[in-house]
């Protein structure tokens, strides 16, 4: 099913992409990240309301959510039953963001990027594939993703 | 077996125990904490309908134990009727499960005239303990698979609902151990050791097998499918049609584990990127198991 809503960015073929080789009984096969856990589609917004820059996870499964700050400008909001990634609120204006240009976009992507990194390895109970296809879904969409915040200024 | 009527009966009856327990519990410690020396005749004297309640308060004091037997009895009725789940909920999950077939299968609807018997979701649920494996075959649940031993306590994947409404033959039971990875039989088997890792996986374009087919395609799609052959013959022996696409996914609830099957004779029917096609009906379906 494609996204029809305006601003999601559809990640099936991201993930079918990703599919890797792993033996089953001695039988090669090819693994795709099961459709209960993986992110659908993402999207970035910013919310003028608290200057803050989101980007939304959907997945099939909604669930309560848990805040966890990773630094000082960037939160991520994690499943309480899965600890999926749902949400990353990014503090854009502390992040010296105020004259945004082409290269302070790519920063923010940086900073998401060097973030997610951390979490991954202080968090075990997340499959390193999940945090793998946030990561992609976030650098191949970048551009699409990060739009409304050059728009927003 | 029981029919629908009956469990829908059982689950209402095991309700209303459960609902008395809760009452009489509330009564009878009520009426053991009243003090006995409060309770004296002497105290109704002059009332007729005082005395009465007076006297059958005694009584209750004075049985309290058997009574709170009996009210255990009552608890346990309760858990023996509603033990086989909620019609309401097992009446959902069949319609989502139907209704996903519909979906899922969609381009195939009306191309056979048996379509429910030829594009399938079976859901399976983990169960520790079974003692009756293959059904059909009489099989139990001992034996040895890849070198090691298996018991009926080794973990097994048991069918509890499939698409459609009535079928010649019932779904296998799948070996799936816990402790031992290498120990999963059938796609179901292997789907829930994918799971494990939050991995799905479908086979498409499996070679179509039927009764003459050379036994060397017999044995390929038999590790294919992670099955012995005489799991095959036996299924062919039966007249049943071997799935030429077949795969799916795990829902894990809080309690309990389950795997989902889609099986169809058409070869591109169950393919890894038609699993992603229907996360609605997916949700649907893990909410619903939730319940289960």
């Amino acid at each position: 099913m494609e996204n029809k809503i305006a601003g999601w960015i559809d990640l099936k073929q991201d993930i079918l992409n990703e599919s890797s080789k792993e033996r089953i009984n001695g039988v090669s096969v090819n693994l795709i990240i099961s459709p209960l856990e993986a992110p659908l589609a993402i999207r970035g917004d910013y919310e003028q309301d608290v200057k803050l820059f989101v980007i939304r996870f959907k997945y099939v499964k909604r669930e309560k959510l848990i805040r966890e700050e990773i630094d000082k400008h960037i939160s991520f909001y994690t499943g309480k039953e899965s600890n999926k990634i749902h949400k990353i609120e990014i503090d854009v204006d502390a992040l010296n963001a105020s004259a945004v240009d082409i290269n302070l976009l790519h920063n923010v992507e940086d900073d998401v990027t060097e973030a997610l990194e951390s979490y991954k390895k202080s968090n075990s109970r997340v499959e390193d594939s999940i945090f793998d296809i946030a990561s992609k879904a976030i650098h191949n969409h970048s551009k699409d993703l990060f739009q409304e915040l050059s728009l927003a200024k | 077996m029981w029919s629908k009527k009956t469990r829908a009966r059982n689950y209402k009856a095991g309700k209303l125990c459960l609902k008395i327990f809760g009452f009489s519990f509330f009564l009878l410690s009520t009426i053991i904490s009243v003090p006995k020396e409060k309770l004296s005749l002497k105290e109704a004297e002059g009332s007729d309908i005082l005395g009465v309640f007076y006297t059958v308060l005694t009584w209750l004091q004075d049985n309290a134990l058997m009574l709170v037997l009996l009210n255990s009895g009552v608890l346990m009725l309760s858990y023996l009727f509603t033990l086989s789940g909620d019609p309401f909920i097992k009446k959902h999950l069949q319609e989502t499960l139907d209704e996903f077939r519909d979906d899922f299968f969609q381009d195939y609807e009306g191309e056979h005239t048996d379509f429910f018997r030829n594009h399938r979701i079976t859901l399976f649920q983990r169960k520790v303990v079974r003692f009756r494996v293959y059904p059909k075959r009489g099989r139990l649940g001992f034996g040895k698979i890849n070198g090691k031993c298996f018991y009926p306590w080794t973990g097994w994947l048991v069918p509890v609902m499939r698409s459609g409404h009535v079928y010649p033959q019932k779904p296998s039971v799948f070996l799936a151990n816990d402790k031992d990875e290498n120990q999963c039989e059938g796609v179901a088997g292997a789907l829930w050791r994918a799971g494990k890792s939050k991995k799905a996986f479908a086979w498409d374009n499996l070679k179509q097998i039927q009764k003459l087919t050379a036994p060397h395609k017999k044995t390929e799609y038999a590790k294919k499918t992670f099955v012995d052959e005489k799991y095959i013959e036996a299924s062919l022996d039966a007249d049943k049609n071997l799935p030429r696409s077949i795969g799916g996914f795990t829902i894990k609830t809080e309690r309990k584990l389950f795997v989902v099957v889609l099986d169809s004779t058409e070869p591109d029917a169950v393919t890894q990127a038609s699993l992603y096609k229907y996360p609605m009906t997916m949700s649907m379906l893990s909410r619903l198991l939730e319940r289960v």
